[in-house]
């Protein structure tokens, strides 16, 4: 039988090598990187020496160390999944406020063109030059 | 004063043609705001028959299109906004009752109708009535008149991640001091059969659940 070791270790490493690639081809946006690696580094370190765990544990009077271990990456996880939570309720209100702008800044812009081309039904036609912003039919 | 009345248009466009003519009777600056329809095509009458209109590429919900309607009322200097429905539940005479009230100097007028909804959803308003504190009875109604400084601070913060024009808009209203009252205006019954908040009974408790956590979370 293989030393306990050998497995977190390569565990760890997997773990880190996949963060690795994924900012490396640019998946991952560097400022959401710096945490993962962060956690990646942890997971490496904590394979090749799970004394570390006992130790700690040992030090907070917590009598079964994986649970220390456990209550940790919960612990994490639940503040990443609450940070994207976060990060999407905010892109989307500024998707919605950039829409919103964009919808009247297109309105202005046509009445603006209709304004210089005093045919505005034949618009289309004589338009085709200009790049299309309003989508229609 | 100058008023803009917004109409604010998803896949309703069959009825709409006919509110609008009988709007611009009355009223000489009206803007549709398409809220995403899936089918554009309509644009082309609108602005055959000289209808000005915003269009959305996507569905953002109807609270979102009466905020780009501001926008476009802000940038163009017009004095206060009336929100109407398109689907010929509201009648031009109810738009006309608002003005008035605009002028006075309030900021937001609410057109209610007592005679809708059916008794498990009064219930439901009433008891959400009770949770905000609010003095307004028929917070769901969509005819509703709002002043320049309203749109000033409607449009941003807080305001831009609600969907619906409802209790939730009031409720910050009243939080930002803005002067309401409530008039009462005569509506129509729906011309189209199903409301296009509440089609379903999942999306009525999904949108109790999402307008109480937003008062509770913002009580005073």
């Amino acid at each position: 039988m293989i030393s306990y070791k050998i497995t977190t270790t390569i565990i760890g490493a997997v773990v880190f090598l996949i963060i690795f690639m994924l900012v490396r081809r640019g998946k991952l946006q560097e400022k959401f990187a710096l945490t993962w690696f962060a956690i990646g580094m942890s997971v490496v370190i904590l394979g090749l020496f799970p004394v570390i765990i006992d130790r700690i544990a040992w030090l907070t009077g917590i009598t079964y160390p994986p649970a220390l271990l456990f209550a940790i990456a919960v612990g994490v996880l639940l503040i990443q999944n609450l940070y994207l939570f976060i990060f999407a309720s905010q892109n989307e209100v500024r998707t919605k406020e950039l829409l919103q702008q964009v919808a009247v800044l297109n309105k202005l812009v046509d009445d603006l063109r209709t304004r210089d081309n005093p045919k505005p039904d034949h618009k289309t036609s004589t338009d085709s030059s200009l790049p299309h912003i309003t989508p229609r039919k | 004063m100058r008023i803009l009345v917004l109409v604010p248009v998803y896949n309703e466009w069959p009825h709409l043609l006919p509110v609008l003519k009988g709007l611009r009777r009355h009223f000489s600056d009206i803007l549709v705001v398409d809220d995403g329809s899936e089918d554009k095509s309509f644009l082309s009458h609108l602005k055959h028959d000289g209808f000005e209109y915003l269009s959305f590429p996507f569905n953002l919900g109807h609270w979102n299109a009466i905020q780009a309607g501001f926008r476009y009322a802000l940038k163009k200097g017009y004095d206060g906004v009336i929100t109407f429905d398109g689907d010929g539940q509201h009648l031009p005479e109810g738009a006309l009752k608002m003005a008035p009230y605009l002028e006075e100097g309030y900021d937001v007028v609410v057109g209610n109708d007592n005679g809708r909804g059916t008794l498990p959803k009064k219930l439901c308003w009433k008891a959400l009535n009770r949770l905000s504190g609010l003095q307004i009875r028929d917070f769901t109604s969509g005819l509703r008149g709002y002043s320049r400084s309203a749109m000033n601070e409607l449009i941003c913060g807080p305001f831009l991640s609600l969907h619906y024009q409802d209790l939730g808009v009031l409720f910050m209203a009243q939080k930002k001091g803005l002067a309401m009252i409530e008039v009462p205006t005569p509506m129509m019954k729906r011309v189209s059969e199903k409301s296009k908040v509440f089609p379903t009974l999942t999306s009525v408790i999904s949108y109790m659940c999402i307008t109480l956590t937003f008062i509770l979370v913002r009580r005073p």
